[in-house]
Formats: structure tokens, C-alpha cells, sequence
């Protein structure tokens, strides 16, 4: 799912509503008649704040994240698919801004969850990033699970099954 | 994964990055020894003033010393979204929260009330009233943390909250530092203690059981 609109709009907010970090006035969200909020652990929510310490290593981030969730992972290789090799030991700070948004997307390769809830991913990206991402959203998909991305910038037109496009009201 | 095992690598990660930034929890004890060596320099030698004054001088610079730690509690987690993950992972919050609760008091509070020590030298207390005075600063440690843990959540992301932070914190340690101060004074004058410490150990307690809940409340509604 694709999830397009202006600024304000409310695309944050309806992502933090659906993964449970925000507490919406009214209704309910639902998959399969069952309250998402029971099912958080099948849930993979990555937004502005990505859950990145800077003053920690790629690796540390990660073995927190895993700590987290209690999946397990092989670290070393993730880094490597991520184009991280070499850097696995300096601390976030010290990376670029894209090098660090690629630390916080890594948790893609880690996570089990059937549904990514995505806010901007592909922010401070390069070109070579984006494709391997939308690659993996494919492959998300193609498994019978679920993505739903805010972007301003376009997906590819196979990579979007459902086109939500938020209205600026104020 | 237990809970049990949940809440030690919690334990752990907040040890880990504790480690990065040693200069963060170094500075309360600077602060706290500078306050311990500066008073009797300022007052100058007089013995009995030196005394009355010292157990009221290790609870307020404990105080001072401990806000200035405060509002990092979970500033750097909020900050960066790990709270936000915690509280989306499935497994309670709680837990987190408790051990952070508890990293804080070994890495800033444990370090202050065993520095007191130096109120002997300096203040010319004797070693049996300080080792009351410790234990009444050891009680208030826990009880600070406690109360402070939840200000700092509910301070979340406000420009001024070291500000606030005094203003919220130390009204509610009145009653707990007119205990202390009265249990060592009554060492001091030959008299039982067992009440005022009893009262010490009361708030304490009952501060540490609440907090944690109403420090999970606090972050989940900052974060909404």
C-alpha cells in the first residue's frame, strides 16, 4: 500500500495509528477482524526516529534491536547487504546520513513481522539503495505479506497494489 | 525470550551505552564533590556548625547533584525512537522501564551516596552518624530516582525540563528530607531513630512500587 499525499496531510499520524504509537479519537483498526493492537509482534514500524543510537556500532544497534524482538539473525551478513562492510565497527555518528538511514532500514533484513509499516524509507538513499529496497518490498509482497509506504517520491507501478492518497484539510 | 531474560539484556544495553558516554555520569559526582568540599571552605573550622550542617548539606547536594542526571533518564531513547520500539515490541514496557530505573540509581545515585563518605573528613562527622546518615541517603536515593523517573517521562521533549524538573521533584522530598535530617539528628542527640527512618523507608518503598507504572503511563502518553 502506497500512501501519498501533501505535506500535513496526515501520513505520519496514520501510520503511528496503525502501529499503535498513536491514540486516534475514534474506530478501530482491524486486519482479518482481529485488533491490530493484539498482533504488534507481527508488526514492523520504522519512522522518522528510527531507533538508531548514534553513540553505538551498526552491529550493537543491531544486536539491540534483536534483543527487542527476540529474533535472531546473522548480523555480519546483513551489514554486507546493507554495503555497510568495513564501517561494522564505527560508531553511527560517524556515518553518513544516508550510510545511517541504510543502519535504521537493516532492521528489514532482521525483522519476521508480516506487516512494514514504512514512514519516508527512501530518505538520504542513493539510487543503487532504492532499487535493492523496492527489491526486497517485492519479495515482501510476492510472500503474501504486507508493506504500506509513505513517499513522496514514485514507486514503481508493480510494486503498488493499493494507492491511498491523503487530503490536506486543516 | 522469558521476561526475566527480557529485562537483563534491558539491564545490559542500558549498561552498554553507559559505557559510551562516561563523562554523562561523571559529572553529578563532580558536582556532588565539589558541594561537599566547598561548604566547610566557605564556613570555615568550626566544629559544631561544621556537624549541624553536614547531614542537611549530603541531602541537598545529593538532590542537586542527582537533577542534574535526571532529565536524561530517557531523553537519548525518546529522542532517538527506542521508546517508541520498546512500547511496539509486545513485550511490557514495564520491564524497560524498571531497568532503566535501575541502571540510573548504580550508575548515579549508588556513586553519590557512597561518596558521602568524604562529609567525615570534611565536615569532622563522626563515622557512626555518617553510616545514618548514609543509610537515610541510600533510602532517598531510591525514592529521588523513583519520583524523578516519572517527571523526566513526563518532560519528554520540553526545551525547559531541567527547569520544571526542580520544580516538580524537590516539593515532594520535603517530607523525606525533614525524616532524614530528624533520624540523624536524633542519632546526634542520643535519641531513637527507628520512627523517622521508618517513615524514610515507608515513601521509599511505596515510591519505588508506583513508580514504574505511572513512569509507563507517563512515556506511553508522550509519545501519543
Amino acid at each position: 500500500m502506497y500512501i501519498t499525499g501533501p505535506n500535513g496531510a496526515g501520513k505520519t499520524t496514520l501510520l503511528r495509528s496503525i502501529s499503535g504509537l498513536h491514540q486516534y479519537h475514534s474506530g478501530d483498526i482491524e486486519l482479518n477482524k482481529q485488533p491490530l493492537s493484539e498482533m504488534l509482534a507481527n508488526v514492523l514500524y520504522i519512522g522518522h526516529k528510527a531507533g538508531v543510537n548514534e553513540n553505538l556500532t551498526a552491529i550493537d544497534n543491531m544486536q539491540h534491536w534483536l534483543m527487542l524482538t527476540g529474533e535472531k539473525a546473522n548480523i555480519n551478513e546483513i551489514i554486507e547487504k546493507i554495503g555497510l562492510s568495513g564501517l561494522d565497527n564505527v560508531p553511527v555518528k560517524f556515518l553518513s546520513a544516508g550510510q545511517k538511514r541504510r543502519v535504521a532500514l537493516s532492521r528489514l533484513w532482521i525483522s519476521t513481522a508480516a506487516i512494514w509499516i514504512l514512514d519516508e524509507p527512501y530518505t538520504s538513499i542513493d539510487a543503487v539503495g532504492i532499487n535493492v529496497l523496492n527489491q526486497l518490498f517485492k519479495r515482501h509482497v510476492d510472500n503474501g505479506k504486507m508493506v504500506i509506504v509513505t513517499s513522496h517520491q514514485p514507486l514503481p507501478d508493480d510494486l503498488v497494489d493499493v494507492n491511498l492518497n491523503l487530503e490536506y484539510r486543516f | 525470550m522469558s521476561y526475566l531474560d527480557y529485562f537483563c539484556l534491558s539491564l545490559k544495553r542500558d549498561m552498554q551505552l553507559a559505557a559510551t558516554q562516561k563523562h554523562e555520569f561523571g559529572l553529578p559526582l563532580v558536582f556532588f564533590v565539589l558541594v561537599v568540599l566547598l561548604v566547610p571552605l566557605s564556613v570555615g573550622p568550626e566544629i559544631n556548625l561544621l556537624n549541624r550542617i553536614a547531614p542537611a548539606m549530603g541531602w541537598i547536594a545529593l538532590i542537586l547533584s542527582m537533577l542534574i542526571a535526571l532529565p536524561r533518564m530517557f531523553a537519548e531513547d525518546y529522542d532517538n525512537g527506542w521508546l517508541e520500539l520498546v512500547f511496539i515490541s509486545g513485550q511490557p514496557p514495564i520491564l524497560a522501564v524498571l531497568a532503566r530505573m535501575i541502571s540510573f540509581w548504580l550508575l548515579y545515585a549508588l556513586p553519590l551516596v557512597l561518596s558521602s563518605i568524604l562529609l567525615v573528613p570534611f565536615f569532622q562527622l563522626a563515622f557512626e552518624y555518617w553510616l545514618v546518615l548514609a543509610q537515610t541517603l541510600l533510602m532517598g536515593s531510591f525514592l529521588i530516582t523513583a519520583l524523578g523517573s516519572i517527571a523526566s517521562a513526563l518532560l519528554l521533549g520540553s526545551r525547559k525540563g531541567s527547569a520544571v524538573m526542580a520544580l516538580l521533584v524537590i516539593p515532594l522530598l520535603i517530607p523525606a528530607l525533614i525524616f532524614a535530617t530528624s533520624a540523624v539528628d536524633a542519632v546526634i542527640q542520643g535519641l531513637p531513630n527507628t520512627g523517622p527512618m521508618l517513615m524514610l523507608a515507608g515513601i521509599s518503598v511505596l515510591s519505588i512500587t508506583l513508580a514504574p507504572i505511572a513512569t509507563e503511563h507517563s512515556l506511553k502518553l508522550m509519545m501519543s
